[in-house]
């Protein structure tokens, strides 16, 4: 019997659409529901692009940095919330439903979002504070570095290969899984046998969030099982649905840090003119490094999205996606918050969308394996008609 | 009340500054003229922080604050309405102000001093909603000193308050300068290019021609000075 492991979480989206023979339904209702689930991860993914491109967007907008280390952060958020899913076993806590899960869902991004917070404002002290008098190109060249730093240190500290999410090395006594009613939520309890592994055998794979009841139990023991294989398993369109509500949620909470707090409005003093700032006594320092902090938190709360959704962790996992937050962040018009959350979706959902119609209206068989180059060449189209992005500002320069 | 002995200002190896030296007394207006370039914006960048000196020292209220962060210097009490107005085009008028009493905690205080301002200026109280950026050039001027008061500073450094406003709004930005200094008791060090307005105003004066200190007298006196006259009153 083979691994039966998080089935939605197996295949990335993009093969999985690429596998679909879509070209054999013209009907126009047809197209209509094959067209809903690329929409829907499209709006799923460009929400990851969103959280990670406000992050670029606030840097830029209040040191005119493109932060280069930005995907990096990300990556880090994503591995802490890839250790916290693992290892701290929360959706065992006895809650009704699908709570476990989604405390441990909410604890592993909170933990994410603040360690990549850290490490963000860390990095600009050590990084580009030192530098941020030298220029812009000086400030540029310290973040490509400080990207390539991080993804070696994340190398040596968790190796090169990708990291299957959820790690399937977590272990737990069927004794010690807590004697409540297997719940309606999760049914994907499989039972297997491995024949090629060493380790104890046959296995049980029990999803997050179920619940091992004592019938399920007896039966276990009767056919030897003692040891059971424990996946963090995500419904990928909860999983989807609960990024775009999270990015709903964020969204206005960053407008009105923006617009309300204090804070906030030294941001905006700060990125319009840093020396009249400092005139009205606003800290350069406490307000660049607090920028630093909300931009990579989000971006943590991304990663770990990320990772949920597509299925690996690995040191340049922050690559793709961050290249793609910025383009999603310059579409937007960089430097602007509602633009930087409109050009992820746009993005998200091009990258999603295009390929699909131009495989089937166009017959374009292979378009899913272009998407990026479709997402990069929509970029540079947006580009020759809005030099500064949708949202963006025409800059005059000071005198 | 401030207090400059021998201060050196350079730019990488430029020197901007010689040897200043300079005194302003509490409750005085005092001035500082001169042409374009002979160091006056440095010499206030100088006292708020913005700038270090590489000699000599600036003591306010007998404390050193050379070298010293521009954010401290805002909270030790002076107040810098730079030249250009430079205040925040995209925030509101009422957000400008605020940012102004951003040292400041105490929200009753910055109530009380955003009534203040408002009662200087009726007209920002009008436009309290619109961003900053769409005030004419007068009335930008009259947001840039309201809120470098809001900080309620107890020496306010003025640069160029008339640069390039409407002759009849500066007459009104003079009047209310006065009153600042009257009605608050805000000391003010005032730089003007604008030499009659600036020997009207103030008690006394400082001349500065390429980075020296060349006269400092009463205002009265400069006016009648043959050198002053030639060169800056025409």
């Amino acid at each position: 019997m083979s691994l039966v492991a998080a089935p939605l979480l197996a295949a990335p989206f993009p093969a999985a659409g690429a596998g679909v023979p879509l070209a054999t339904a013209p009907g126009a209702v047809g197209f209509f529901e094959d067209l809903l689930p690329f929409l829907l991860n499209g709006f799923g993914l460009g929400a990851i692009f969103a959280f990670i491109a406000l992050g670029y967007t606030m840097v830029y907008g209040i040191i005119k940095l493109i932060n280069f280390a930005h995907g990096e952060f990300f990556m880090f958020g994503a591995y802490v919330g890839y250790f916290c899913l693992r290892d701290l076993e929360l959706e065992r806590v006895a809650l009704p439903g699908p709570l476990p899960i989604v405390l441990d869902f909410l604890v592993a991004l909170t933990a994410a979002a603040f360690a990549a917070g850290l490490l963000a404002v860390l990095t600009e002290r050590l990084a580009y504070r030192p530098v941020r008098k030298a220029g812009r190109i000086a400030a540029l060249l310290t973040a490509v570095g400080v990207s390539l730093l991080l993804q070696n240190v994340a190398m040596r500290l968790w190796g090169a290969q990708a990291r299957a999410f959820p790690d399937p090395k977590a272990w737990s006594r069927v004794a010690d899984l807590p004697e409540v009613a297997r719940d309606d939520w999760h049914r994907d309890v499989a039972f297997h046998t491995d024949a090629g592994a060493e380790i104890l055998e046959p296995r049980v794979e029990v999803a997050a969030g179920t619940r091992v009841d004592p019938a399920l139990r007896e039966a276990l023991a009767a056919r030897g099982v003692d040891h059971v294989y424990r996946t963090v398993t995500l419904d990928r369109d909860a999983l989807q649905a609960f990024v775009l509500l999270a990015l709903l949620l964020w969204a206005p909470l960053l407008w009105w840090l923006v617009k309300r707090t204090r804070m906030g409005k030294a941001m905006r003093a700060v990125s319009e003119d840093p020396d009249a700032a400092r005139l009205m006594g606003i800290p350069l320092d406490r307000v660049v490094a607090a920028t630093f902090f909300l931009g990579a938190f989000v971006a943590g709360v991304g990663g770990v999205a990320y990772i949920a959704t597509y299925g690996k962790v690995f040191p340049l996992v922050g690559f793709l996606p961050g290249l793609k937050a910025f383009v999603a962040a310059v579409i937007g018009g960089i430097g602007s918050i509602p633009g930087a959350i409109l050009g992820g979706l746009i993005l998200g959902v091009t990258e999603m969308v295009l390929p699909f119609l131009l495989q089937r209206l166009a017959g374009w068989e292979e378009a899913f394996a272009w998407k990026d180059a479709i997402a990069f060449a929509f970029l540079i189209l947006v580009l020759v008609v809005r030099p500064t992005g949708l949202f963006g500002r025409a800059t005059r320069e000071k005198v | 009340m401030l207090t400059l002995t021998g201060v050196d200002v350079h730019y990488g190896r430029v020197q901007a500054l010689f040897g200043v030296s300079l005194t302003v007394q509490a409750g005085e207006i005092v001035t500082l003229i001169g042409c374009n370039g002979a160091g006056k914006t440095t010499l206030l960048r100088t006292i708020s922080g913005l700038l270090s000196p590489s000699a000599g020292e600036v003591r306010f209220e007998g404390e050193r604050i050379d070298g010293l962060r521009a954010d401290r210097v805002v909270r030790r009490g002076i107040a810098h309405c730079p030249e250009g107005r430079r205040i925040f085009g995209q925030l509101t008028v009422r957000e400008n102000l605020e940012m102004g009493a951003y040292v400041e905690r105490r929200r009753d205080r910055v109530q009380a001093r955003l009534e203040r301002v408002y009662g200087l200026f009726p007209r920002l109280a009008e436009r309290e909603g619109q961003p900053g950026g769409t005030l004419s050039g007068g009335e930008q001027q009259m947001l840039a000193i309201g809120r470098a008061l809001m900080g309620g500073p107890r020496l306010l450094l003025l640069d160029e308050p008339s640069l390039g406003i409407a002759p009849i709004l500066v007459q009104e930005i003079f009047a209310e300068i006065r009153r600042v200094n009257a009605e608050l008791g805000t000391t003010i060090l005032l730089v003007e290019q604008n030499a009659h307005l600036a020997l009207g105003l103030a008690a006394r004066g400082y001349v500065l021609e390429t980075g020296r200190v060349v006269l400092e007298d009463e205002c009265r006196c400069l006016r009648e000075d043959p050198q002053v006259r030639e060169a800056y009153l025409g």
